[in-house]
């Protein structure tokens, strides 16, 4: 019988975990760094360097992309999700979006430190595992709005003139929020 | 049957367009020779756009030419991919049919690995398997962000990397001021145009949407600079080898 710790335990309900052992849980929590923030804490700043993810145990974080008037909010994060995941596996890059605190929010930081630590651990296999697929369908999701631009278009490839081309150009601006 | 040493060599060349946490040539190593070889001749179809796909291929030897359809209809080259590299992922990852069609260059070695070799390698938390599980993250990732890079270089916006890949973690290359290819190494002939010097207010065309799609779906690796890159194994990569292969 393993003693959980007080985030083991919750990260021990989550779907995400729900096949991992406890010991492999509680290993995680031992390695992996906690960290709080409170309604409002900026967690990260788009185009600062990336070098760390966040595994969020408890509470909520919301990313956002532009600032003042352009500001546009692309998603949150909850309990059992990972946030800034691309810097595990892409060298030296940066932000693509601003991460605050919705409310009070408890994360483990999962750095290079963490997978080398403990390349074996199930809780980790389960991160990556989720991993594989969430980053396939940001991915495909990409992709598809590519198509569904380049199939909206009407234009012809290399002949576009200029006003058809410039149609593409704020077509996808208006998918993925240009200009900023 | 392809010898030992040009098998870890090969591995070694990977590992350094796809870096990850833990990497390990050995592990690779092994994960190539559970797979099964096969040579190909000049011409040869390796996958079919719009088939289900079944199986992951590691190019060892030679080149393979990638070939998209167009809404006309129309098969447009998208890039020309050199070894080392692997392809035909995306299908296995998300059990999506193949997003091109890929043809033998000349004569070809690839690696084939089988949907149940993959799901059992992704699935254990072994070195092998941790190997194998990070070399796909690590290649996904790389898809992602230089389509993201690409996607908003096209419409203007921030580039949210500034990441310069194909390049060693552990030495910097030689050459610095060597220009950079979107492709393969070797010149593609891809219908795309360069782009080196676009600026918000160039039109894009759909050729650019369609060799980002190329990238997004893995199809437009970028290989450039490896020819300056000697790959050297530090410390730290030689206890992390060590020890996850204990």
């Amino acid at each position: 019988m393993y003693l959980l710790s007080s985030d083991a335990q919750i990260l021990s309900k989550l779907f995400l975990f729900r096949q991992v052992k406890p010991k492999d849980i509680s290993e995680l929590c031992r390695i992996a760094r906690p960290v709080n923030f409170r309604p409002g804490d900026e967690v990260f700043t788009q185009g600062q360097p990336a070098d760390c993810a966040l595994l969020v145990v408890e509470g909520r974080l919301v990313a956002s992309v532009g600032s003042g008037a352009d500001k546009r909010e692309v998603g949150d994060s909850r309990g059992g999700e990972l946030v800034g995941e691309t810097a595990l596996f892409a060298r030296a890059g940066k932000r693509s979006a601003t991460v605050v605190a919705a409310e009070t929010t408890r994360c483990l930081i999962i750095d290079h430190d963490v997978l080398v630590a403990s390349p074996y651990n199930g809780a980790l296999v389960a991160v990556e595992n989720y991993l594989l697929g969430s980053i396939a369908r940001r991915i495909r999701g990409t992709d598809r709005v590519i198509q569904r631009v380049w199939k909206e278009s009407g234009v012809e490839d290399e002949k576009s003139d200029s006003k058809g081309a410039t149609s593409l150009r704020e077509r996808l601006s208006g998918f993925f929020g240009g200009g900023r | 049957m392809i010898p030992a040493q040009q098998v870890s060599d090969w591995a070694a060349r990977l590992l350094l367009t796809n870096p990850f946490p833990g990497k390990s040539q050995r592990e690779l190593v092994q994960i190539i020779q559970a797979c099964q070889l096969e040579v190909l001749s000049d011409g040869e179809t390796i996958l079919t756009e719009g088939e289900a796909g079944g199986d992951l291929y590691f190019l060892m030897e030679g080149e393979v030419t990638v070939l998209k359809r167009d809404t006309d209809g129309q098969d447009r080259e998208l890039v020309v991919m050199s070894a080392p590299t692997m392809f035909g992922h995306m299908s296995l990852v998300d059990g999506s049919s193949r997003s091109a069609s890929c043809h033998a260059r000349g004569r070809v070695t690839v690696a084939k690995m089988t949907r149940a070799l993959y799901q059992d390698l992704l699935a254990k938390p072994h070195p092998i398997g941790t190997t194998f599980r990070r070399l796909m993250l690590a290649t996904l990732t790389r898809q992602l962000v230089d389509g993201n890079a690409r996607l908003f270089t096209l419409i203007g916006g921030e580039i949210p990397t500034t990441q310069k890949q194909g390049k060693s973690p552990t030495k910097r290359p030689a050459k610095t001021s060597k220009p950079r290819s979107k492709a393969s190494s070797s010149p593609p002939k891809s219908t795309a145009p360069n782009k080196a010097s676009r600026t918000n207010t160039d039109d894009v065309s759909r050729s650019d949407l369609l060799e980002m799609a190329g990238i997004l779906n893995g199809w437009k690796v970028d290989t450039s600079g490896l020819e300056d890159i000697e790959f050297v194994e530090t410390e730290a990569d030689r206890r992390r080898s060590g020890k996850s292969s204990s």
